[in-house]
């Protein structure tokens, strides 16, 4: 019996490596733009009648300011966030597992037609992130690599894209801090230095004090940017002291970088609060709170007492919005487009996924926040909701937020496992 | 005039009290559902209370023991929660300890004391790697 288990289990530590060294392989050649005879991937029906439940039992119960209109844009697995390409009407969507897809609507009606895994040569790992940039480069930000496919938006429909690491396997954060949850990252492309800023949750509920100052040495519980081309990587830690951060954006006006931040667990149903944050500048000596505080001014159990290190507290910077307790704010966006009315110019969109955390269920909606003049957040609402059934179960989980090129906003749901279109009709 | 400023502050009484009524009697519900094969079905069976109920559970003297020993359950006792981390034995047998010491003495009206114990273990839970 006992050789049968070691065989079993010899076995599958060696599929494992050999699917990992697999990989590894692949990504050479396409990084040396060689084919590598993968098949071509997965295809996910539409015109099922699953997507037919979701028109008959989500949209309808879906509240918004009058004018809007939500429907179906695609059928999509395990939707996470969202990168929309600029020339065709392709949607790349990471998961929380080991694909991503692209939803293409290939005859311009506001509808995916296909949905297909994109470049399923390649075995991703947590591939969360992706964001496209406006010179036509997709990036996919995993849990401990980021790559980098120079032309996706062209070669989308072969197995085979050109993939080239920009961060390796294994050198976004120290193997030995790899976890599964909190490992969901995000990408953007800031225009005003042309670098790619990827957030990385820590693996802790509350990182303990051995953790530092290691963590903000890599910018674990932090946000950094670096080239998005080979080369010299000028890898910067941006902002320290995020607990676990699942979206952000550039405020196309002003350039300043606004994040959402999902806070401590086991304080109470109603506290802390979660958070908006604007970086008060990019630096590695910006901090926002964590593990000192659980959310906005609440003081983490864990910390409570202990002095904050000066070089924290003289550069802290505060929430501009301290959002409900345990919603979980995900992805966000600022709206630059002409579809919607005037009031919506340049406010945050931002998902709110909800949480098991609490007795009283909660998100599971789109919040917009508007800012005033000076770039500051004002009020915060919501815009969508109804994804909750008045018994506390939820349809759908919106995960992020992105313009679509008409104007109106896509909405990933990781839980339905779809992407709505919000589009306003007045 | 006075006696139409007077009806008009009693109907204003009167319509936030009624509002004050419909909050207070508002369900608030919990449950678990899933899609599965293109349904949308019930997993757990929801769990409702007022919103006057789920007031007076946040405002009871006893609620951080109470929320506290729920927590520490859900996140090192209940199955999934167990998965999340990365415990040692020994974690999880000093958790459990701290938190039947805890809950002896929130049972026992010693409310801050119980309440001091639990968040040791909670610390624990949140020191501890997640998976």
């Amino acid at each position: 019996m006992k050789k049968i288990t070691s065989i079993i289990v010899a076995s599958f530590v060696l599929s494992f490596f050999s699917t990992v060294a697999f990989s590894d392989e692949n990504v050479k050649k396409l990084s040396n733009f060689q084919k590598t005879g993968t098949a071509p991937g997965i295809v996910i029906p539409q015109d099922t009648k699953f997507a037919e439940n979701i028109k008959k039992n989500i949209l309808p119960k879906i509240k918004m300011p009058e004018g809007f209109k939500i429907s179906l844009f695609a059928v999509v697995p395990d939707a996470r966030h969202m990168a929309v390409a600029r020339n065709k009407t392709t949607v790349w969507i990471g998961t929380r597992k080991d694909k991503v897809w692209q939803a293409t609507d290939r005859d311009m009606d506001d509808v995916a037609d296909t949905v297909e895994q994109f470049s399923p040569s390649v075995t991703f790992d947590i591939p969360n992130g992706v964001c496209f940039s406006d010179d036509g480069h997709l990036y996919v930000a995993e849990r401990n690599r980021v790559l980098w496919f120079p032309a996706a938006e062209f070669f989308m429909e072969s197995p085979d894209t050109v993939a080239i690491p920009i961060i390796d396997q294994g050198s976004l954060i120290p193997p030995e801090e790899e976890s599964y949850n909190h490992t969901a990252r995000v990408c953007a492309v800031n225009k005003a230095d042309n670098k790619l800023y990827v957030s990385m949750g820590q693996p802790f509920n509350v990182a303990g004090p051995d953790k530092y100052p290691k963590y903000d040495e890599v910018g674990i519980g932090g946000i950094i940017k670096f080239n998005r081309f080979p080369g010299e990587l000028e890898r910067e830690v941006v902002a320290i002291g995020v607990r676990n951060s699942v979206g952000h954006a550039f405020n196309p006006k002003d350039g300043t970088l606004w994040f959402t931040d999902n806070q401590v667990d086991g304080m109470g149903d109603e506290t802390p609060p979660g958070e908006i944050n604007k970086a008060c500048k990019l630096g590695s000596d910006v901090w926002y709170g964590h593990p000192y505080y659980g959310g906005g001014d609440v003081r983490t159990n864990e910390y409570k007492g202990k002095t904050i290190p000066k070089k924290y507290a003289s550069n802290y910077c505060k929430p501009q919005i301290e959002t409900i307790a345990h919603a979980a704010d995900l992805g966000m966006m600022f709206y630059t487009g002409n579809q919607f009315p005037k009031k919506y110019k340049n406010a945050i969109f931002n998902a709110q996924h909800g949480s098991w955390n609490a007795i009283k269920p909660r998100g599971a909606r789109i919040m917009v926040t508007y800012l005033d003049n000076k770039g500051n957040a004002t009020k915060h609402e919501p815009f969508a909701e109804g994804w909750m059934t008045e018994m506390g179960t939820y349809l759908g989980r919106p995960v992020d937020v992105q313009q679509y090129f008409d104007g109106s906003i896509l909405v990933s749901d990781d839980k339905a496992g779809v992407i709505y279109r919000i589009s306003y009709e007045g | 005039m006075k006696k139409l400023f007077l009806l008009i502050i009693l109907l204003t009484i009167s319509s936030i009290s009624v509002y004050a009524a419909d909050e207070n009697d508002k369900k608030i519900c919990s449950g678990f559902a899933m899609w599965k094969d293109g349904e949308f079905k019930q997993v757990r069976k929801s769990k409702c209370m007022t919103e006057a109920e789920y007031q007076a559970y946040l405002k009871a003297p006893n609620y951080l023991c109470q929320y506290y020993q729920k927590s520490i359950w859900k996140e090192s006792e209940r199955a999934y929660g167990k998965k999340q981390y990365q415990y040692t034995k020994e974690d999880l047998i000093k958790i459990k300890s701290l938190k039947d010491q805890g809950k002896a003495l929130c049972d026992a009206g010693k409310l801050k004391e119980g309440e001091a114990i639990l968040v040791k273990a909670i610390k624990i839970i949140s020191h501890t790697r997640m998976n």
